[in-house]
């Protein structure tokens, strides 16, 4: 057979294959032909210390058991964590009867702690386990040894004391819950006080030069400063009473697992959880460490834990931030280029696409992730069989590939309109089909502007890709979230530090690749 | 042969072209002459297919320009315009073969076709593997024409081809052009506001005056009989150098005085 110069399906199959194996996310490419043992369950946790530690309880006293449980630890806000459970994308997590009350069955009928229980159940098909012993809500607290000076025990002792001086937290002062009805139902008869930030009001508590703070019940701090926490003897502050709760279907599937997450009922007091809070918040202890501790010294289980090591942990943030990158970047170039194509070809469809890409570009991160997690958790159970994919890296993956379509559809739009009427007049003029002259003469003219479009859309991924760890995706947000939490700056280094070297190392290979691909004939 | 059959076309209000009926022998080279805006483009435009004439057919060896054969049509036309409309991203190699790829041609006979046709128009061998960034004008112009003739058409259009080109380059391109046609005995419509260039490089000229036929003939007969004041007044307009000196210019003659004292 006689030479001839390779056709366009060639390139184009080679390309395809590499963007679809690259899309692939990396624990499926380093575990092909193994089989898969993923942790049947998986226990949820909010984004801060007591949550987490209560989460690594309970995966910790399933180990023991030997029943794999994953824990999904760090997830922001009430809302996320909530709709992973009702999307069965997690088993359990736990909650306050508070919260759940103010922010998710929002009823002001139901007040009762049975109630409450009758109708989660009802509503959502969960179980609320009985009080796990402590209650963290807001109180006012006083230094002891004020406090004592002063002889006040009890908020209500605080009307008559006109002269004291307070520094409250933001949130408190603005809550419609908060300050203006506390002070009004216990008759506290003084300005309202400026929000501060509430690290601060510590401070202030502790230097003197502020006498009573706002506070939260089961905080690390109650022990390290010796606060007393007054008590609430009008009872105004809400109960906030700690809780597990589980889908109901977990009765059915693991009885063991539901007889251990019910016996930490009443196991927990308020001293306890304050010191185990310290033991993390002060001692710098990982939550796990601290659990264990628990589980040894309180319950008589012992069980084996990883030791944390930071080598491991940004390795393995890395290995996640990659993965969100690379699987929302290429996703993205899979379908912008195109949608780019069609913008410039079909101008009413091209302005509605840029539209809606920038329509969707306002969407803010939280809120997009939140929308996406039922979704895909009804996907993964539907139509690929699998749990828990609403709280896999997925949702986060789909959020980063909506952000990231714009640059690249736009640059590509751009590229493919600003080519020069002559040129394309002598492409037509030579006699090549639409699609060659798309493929051979538009496209490689296009190429810097979207390459450059590209390369906008990954840099733009990775400080994006930190959102992640929002609702537990991993990545070197992670780090970054807890360190902000645990206000432990080495933490958010080693998240700040590896996500910007990443960005650096993204823009360089960017612009070697534009090296190698942009023609030498289009480069000034 | 070309035939056009009564061909016109409007871009809204304005009239490009009125109603023109035209033939061009096989074998022959035809200058479409005019001023700016004159329809002389937009005429090779529709025998392209570039652009849909409003009425009329054009019709190349008796076979009907339509949309569904336009791109086989155009694989019998070489066009090349005025600044070359070589592709940036293709050395000039990639530029002149790239129908041969497109049409999945043998390589040897692709790289036979090149060598013959850069031998045809002089290229010199050093520019092949270069890009259209790194070349003259003149030589941007040669590898133009060199993809225009690669898949040998019928005919060969031409839309002011020297017009970006200093006047040294141009005359001697225009000779090279002439030389060309004449051992290719192709059909050639060449596109040009230069009356010396038609003349020179076409055995008949077209006219055209605001989207109409003013008038047909040799360089001669335009010349000696104009068919009307406007012809006589674009001949004029172009008068020769040599013509300019005659007129008695008092700075120019000033100045020579000047230099004889």
């Amino acid at each position: 057979m006689k030479r001839r110069a390779a056709g366009y399906w060639m390139p184009i199959s080679i390309l395809l294959m590499v963007l679809l194996v690259g899309f692939l996310p990396s624990s499926w490419i380093l575990n092909f032909g193994k089989s898969q043992s993923s942790p049947e369950f998986k226990v949820g946790s909010k984004a801060f210390t007591e949550n987490v530690i209560l989460g690594d309880l309970v995966k910790l006293i399933a180990k023991s058991e030997n029943i794999a449980v994953e824990h999904q630890a760090e997830i922001q806000g009430t809302q996320i964590v909530f709709q992973y459970l009702v999307t069965d994308a997690i088993d359990v997590y736990p909650e306050y009867i508070g919260t759940i009350r103010y922010e998710i069955l929002k009823d002001r009928n139901i007040v009762t702690e049975e109630e409450v229980r009758t109708a989660m159940l009802e509503r959502f098909n969960l179980v609320m386990t009985k009080p796990i012993g402590f209650e963290n809500t807001y109180a006012m607290g006083m230094l002891e040894s004020r406090a004592d000076e002063l002889g006040i025990t009890k908020v209500s002792q605080l009307a008559s004391r006109v002269n004291l001086s307070y520094s409250l937290g933001q949130e408190f002062v603005e809550r419609e819950d908060g300050w203006e009805k506390m002070s009004a139902t216990y008759g506290i008869d003084i300005p309202k006080p400026n929000g501060n930030d509430h690290a601060l009001t510590y401070k202030q508590l502790e230097s003197g030069s502020a006498d009573v703070i706002d506070i939260y019940s089961t905080d690390s701090k109650i022990q390290t400063l010796d606060i007393r926490v007054l008590e609430d003897d009008l009872n105004f502050f809400p109960s906030y009473d700690a809780v597990f709760l589980y889908r109901k279907e977990l009765e059915e599937e693991n009885p063991q697992l539901v007889k251990l997450i019910k016996s930490f009922e009443g196991k927990i007091d308020n001293r306890q959880m304050i010191n185990l809070n310290a033991r993390c918040e002060v001692d710098n202890k990982f939550e796990a460490e601290v659990a264990q501790e628990f589980l040894s010294d309180q319950m008589q289980i012992d069980v084996e834990i990883e030791t944390p090591s930071i080598v491991r942990d940004i390795f393995k943030n890395t290995v996640q931030h990659l993965d969100l990158v690379r699987m929302s970047l290429i996703a993205c170039i899979i379908v912008a280029i195109p949608l780019g194509v069609i913008a410039a070809k079909q101008k009413l469809i091209g302005q509605a696409v840029l539209g809606t890409i920038g329509v969707l570009q306002t969407i803010p991160g939280i809120a997009l992730l939140v929308m996406l997690i039922a979704p895909t958790e009804w996907f993964g159970r539907n139509l690929v069989g699998t749990k828990g994919l609403g709280a896999s890296v997925i949702p986060v993956v789909i959020a980063l590939f909506i952000y990231s379509l714009l640059p690249v559809v736009r640059n590509t739009y751009t590229g493919l309109t600003m080519i020069p009427g002559n040129l394309l007049e002598s492409a037509d003029a030579l006699g090549l089909t639409r699609w060659a002259k798309l493929w051979r003469i538009e496209l490689p003219l296009a190429l810097p502007s979207i390459l450059s479009g590209i390369k906008t859309a990954a840099i733009i991924n990775v400080g994006f890709a930190c959102l992640g760890a929002m609702i537990g995706a991993g990545g070197f947000g992670q780090p970054i979230f807890s360190g902000v939490r645990l206000s432990d700056t080495n933490l958010i280094l080693q998240g700040a530090i590896p996500a910007a070297v990443l960005a650096l190392m993204v823009q360089g290979v960017f612009e070697i690749i534009e090296r190698i691909l942009v023609p030498k004939g289009l480069k000034a | 042969m070309l035939n056009l059959e009564n061909i016109s076309k409007r871009f809204g209000d304005t009239v490009a072209l009125h109603a023109t009926s035209l033939t061009f022998k096989s074998g022959s080279t035809t200058a479409l002459l005019g001023p700016s805006g004159c329809g002389k483009s937009t005429l090779l435009r529709i025998i392209m297919g570039l652009l849909p004439s409003d009425t009329g057919a054009v019709y190349l060896d008796n076979e009907k320009l339509t949309p569904e054969n336009v791109l086989k049509m155009r694989h019998r036309m070489g066009y090349m315009i005025q600044d070359g409309g070589l592709f940036p991203h293709l050395t000039i190699r990639q530029n002149v073969c790239l129908m041969a790829s497109h049409l999945n041609w043998e390589l040897e006979k692709t790289s036979d076709r090149f060598s013959e046709l850069a031998k045809l128009t002089h290229l010199p061998q050093a520019s092949f593997d270069r890009f259209p960034s790194e070349l003259s004008g003149g030589q941007r112009q040669r590898v133009s024409l060199m993809r225009a003739l690669f898949l040998d058409p019928t005919i060969v259009l031409l839309d002011e081809p020297m017009g970006a080109l200093d006047p040294l380059i141009r005359s001697e391109l225009q000779h090279e052009l002439q030389l060309i046609f004449s051992s290719l005995g192709k059909t050639v419509i060449v596109v040009t506001h230069d009356i010396a260039e038609a003349g020179f490089l076409a055995s008949e000229i077209v006219l055209l005056k605001a989207g109409a036929i003013a008038q047909i003939g040799t360089l001669r007969d335009l010349v000696k009989h104009p068919s009307e004041p406007f012809v006589e007044d674009f001949i004029n307009a172009q008068r020769s150098p040599l013509e300019s000196l005659e007129i008695t210019n008092p700075i120019a003659s000033a100045g020579q005085g000047r230099a004889e004292q």
